[in-house]
């Protein structure tokens, strides 16, 4: 085991698109690798490891990391596809660099749904073909039985619900993280309406991460404080729908006992829905059950308007990561938190209705490192 | 860095299909396995990693999500690793690093796959290739492992008869492996004289398509030597990747050479050299080596040093690489060309390995076994893992 901390010292993310169609996704993984190479000032011969995620249902491709190893340099290198969610293969380097196998490591991470004929499809074969698939369940359906859950135990408060597209929406014009949608306010599976759901687009993301050992003068290093991550029941009856308890889990493993998530400066949180906001809210420790609608709208959570209006799919919870890396590197543009965040969380939640979830500590002081 | 060794396994009998359990009872099966083998709980589990290959064979996206209640997994840090048919060894190697991170005294590296009941894997894995041009080419891993075979065949003088030896030493070890799912013996001509599938590869040339279930529990040092298992030390883990593209393999501008396994002899080598061990020939005494056909098993021996390139198929002429030969034994348990159960087919290389250092591989043991070496292949021979396990962490003499 290392006794070093890990630190993030380069990200990118290609830009936020319903559906890009100048490039192949080879292409988009290979800009976002070199812009989070170029952003920690170093090539790809520095790096010993490659962890990739994919999903391979939605593009269509059988073990669709093969066609994208080469473009984010794995050709001749340690690489491993974690494909259980994008925020999982951050936490895999995370381990490798704790483990001594490898000195840096590069994560990429992407989603291009608009190569699938059909994305809802795609998502409601990933519901087991006894029962839930002849049900329909699909994600969107699940995030309707999160949220009536929650509004039946808690109430619907829809000037909260209001609030939050509007604070979302404002953040996310500012950070240019909004795709068009052809929305209209149409119930989906209620109590959600298509504007309450994640609007889904292309991205490809990645990441460098080292040891304090290696960190060199001139790089911006976010230190990782803490990872947690958990999974719970894919059978929804198994679960309290009205909060997340992977991601309570996840935060509890992330945080220990003694860091508190409303001491945090700057949260990013992926949510399921704008409902589904509260508790996600509530499960990180900002809230108690039921009160997680103040702090899903204040203002420390998610300054880059989260992924409500512009979601890459796998690489969605990824995403947070790299935001809150942003956040306390001082780096995250026009939607940086002032003054500078001095700590950061990101949570991520993927499966339906959160079955499981990843939460990342971060920390702009290498003191507090974990 | 901290130790980490493998104090269970557990394998099911492995056959062409099962309708007696579904999908999340089959990895249950395999999980069990190997938690009463280690002699502990969920309850000792700190994490799980969960091995699964295309989603498409099982017919379920993220089939992972479905078997976390089976496998008791609720409430803990759980994650899948898909790297073709390499998964089953990345996903120990996976878990390997988990312990070694510090963050976990055990984890539990558990899965599954029902092969022959995706009604076409190959159909399947034809998917893996580019949608342009190497799809409609038409590749599948048979096809494209024909041009490989082709290749080693012209570049050093082997025959379709050197490629039947290679499943006739394994058939007559699967036979003394109750696991196995290929176990009948069958001589050279046998071999010949099955259909010819893609030239020149045979009917007998290939691994079955197999479901079962496979699992390993790994533990820190301090927590394997206090539960008194027989424990196989993991010494050294490497892996390695080449490219995608099959034409980047062939003709003047080659980045590789198709008939050799450069690649996996690269995350070997990184295996070897986080091991201690030089000379593989003399140090090591077993080899499981993911070989579905009979012609990958040549370059396989050679990439791991156990011969020099070009020689494996004289040496196996001379009986060489077979339980009661002298030096290594490879693939004692019949490999995977007489069990592929993809997505745990890796798992199953290092389960064997570390029966045989831990002296548990009944019928099939390699006497006095004590260091050995598990590889695996995925995707389109493009991912590579390796792992070295002993049963000392002493210097590997």
């Amino acid at each position: 085991m290392s006794t070093d901390s890990i630190a993030v010292i380069g990200i990118h993310h290609t830009p936020y698109q319903k559906a890009v169609e100048t490039q192949s996704l080879e292409e988009m993984v290979f800009a976002a690798a070199r812009g989070a190479l170029a952003d920690a000032g170093l090539t790809i011969h520095d790096i010993d490891a490659v962890v990739l995620s994919t999903t391979d249902q939605v593009e269509g491709r059988v073990i669709e990391s093969m066609v994208v190893n080469g473009a984010a340099g794995g050709v001749g290198r340690d690489v491993t596809t974690i494909a259980s969610s994008g925020e999982h293969a951050f936490a895999y380097a995370y381990l490798s660099l704790l483990a001594g196998q490898a000195d840096h490591v590069l994560v990429a991470v992407w989603s291009k749904e608009s190569e699938g004929l059909n994305p809802a499809h795609a998502d409601w074969l990933g519901a087991e073909p006894f029962l839930l698939r002849r049900l329909g369940l699909t994600s969107v359906a699940a995030a309707g039985l999160q949220a009536s859950a929650y509004a039946a135990r808690y109430g619907l408060d829809e000037a909260a619900v209001h609030s939050l597209r509007d604070v979302r929406a404002a953040a996310a014009t500012t950070a240019g993280a909004m795709v068009e949608t052809d929305a209209t306010g149409r119930l989906v599976a209620w109590p959600l309406t298509d504007l309450d759901l994640p609007r889904g687009c292309d991205m490809a993301c990645a990441a460098v991460l080292t040891t304090a050992g290696r960190v060199t003068p001139g790089q911006n290093p976010a230190w990782i404080r803490g990872i947690g991550w958990a999974t719970g029941c894919y059978d929804l009856s198994g679960r309290d729908l009205t909060g997340f308890g992977s991601l309570a889990a996840a935060a509890r493993m992330a945080l220990g006992t003694e860091v508190l998530a409303t001491d945090i400066d700057v949260l990013e949180i992926q949510e399921i829905s704008t409902i589904g906001a509260f508790g996600a809210a509530e499960a990180v420790g900002l809230a108690p059950p039921g009160g997680g609608a103040g702090a899903a709208l204040s203002a420390a959570v998610n300054p880059s308007g989260g992924n409500l209006f512009a979601d890459p799919g796998n690489a969605s919870g990824f995403l947070r990561i790299l935001q809150a890396v942003q956040q306390v590197r001082g780096a995250a543009g026009p939607v940086q938190v002032h003054p500078r965040p001095r700590t950061a969380l990101a949570a991520a939640v993927h499966g339906f209705a959160g079955q499981g979830a990843a939460v990342v500590s971060l920390t702009a002081d290498q003191a507090e490192a974990a | 860095m901290r130790a980490v060794g493998i104090i269970g396994t557990g394998q099911s009998a492995f056959t062409k299909s099962r309708s007696d359990v579904n999908y999340p009872e089959l990895v249950r099966e395999g999980a069990e396995l190997a938690l009463a083998d280690a002699g502990v709980t969920m309850a000792d589990v700190g994490a799980v990693v969960f091995p699964l290959a295309p989603d498409a064979l099982i017919g379920v996206g993220n089939g992972e999500r479905w078997c976390v209640e089976a496998l008791g997994a609720q409430g803990k840090p759980f994650m899948r690793v898909n790297t073709g048919g390499a998964t089953g060894l990345t996903a120990v190697v996976a878990g390997y690093v988990h312990v070694a991170s510090g963050l976990f005294d055990v984890v539990l590296v558990a899965g599954a796959d029902r092969v022959s009941e995706s009604r076409s894997a190959q159909s399947v894995l034809n998917k893996m290739w580019d949608v342009a041009y190497e799809r409609p080419f038409p590749l599948n891993t048979i096809t494209m492992l024909a041009l490989a075979a082709q290749r080693y065949n012209a570049k050093y003088g082997a025959d379709e008869r050197d490629l039947a030896r290679v499943t006739v030493k394994n058939r007559r070890h699967a036979a003394l492996n109750p696991h196995a799912h290929l176990r009948t013996p069958i001589t050279e001509d046998e071999v010949l004289a099955t259909r010819m599938i893609s030239w020149p590869l045979k009917l007998a040339d290939l691994c079955p398509s197999s479901t079962g279930a496979g699992a390993v529990v790994l533990a820190s040092e301090e927590f394997a030597r206090r539960s008194g298992r027989p424990v196989a030390w993991i010494r050294g883990a490497g892996q390695s990747s080449e490219t995608f593209w099959m034409g980047d393999r062939v003709g003047p501008a080659a980045l590789g050479d198709h008939a050799d396994a450069d690649a996996l002899g690269e995350a070997m080598a990184r295996s070897y050299r986080r091991a201690g061990l030089t000379k593989p020939r003399e140090q090591l005494d077993v080899a499981e080596l993911y070989a579905p056909f009979s012609s990958v098993e040549l370059h396989a021996i050679e990439a791991a040093g156990l011969c020099p390139k070009g020689e494996s198929f004289r040496r196996m002429a001379d009986g060489e690489f077979a339980l009661g030969a002298g030096g290594p034994v490879v693939n004692p348990s019949g490999g995977t060309l007489c069990t592929n159960p993809i997505a745990v087919t890796g798992l199953v290389r290092a389960a064997e390995v570390a029966l045989q250092v831990t002296g548990r591989a009944g019928a099939r043991q390699v006497p006095g076994a004590s260091v050995g070496v598990a590889t695996a292949i995925g995707g389109d021979h493009q991912f590579y893992a390796s792992m070295v396990l002993a049963n000392h962490l002493e210097e590997i003499a």
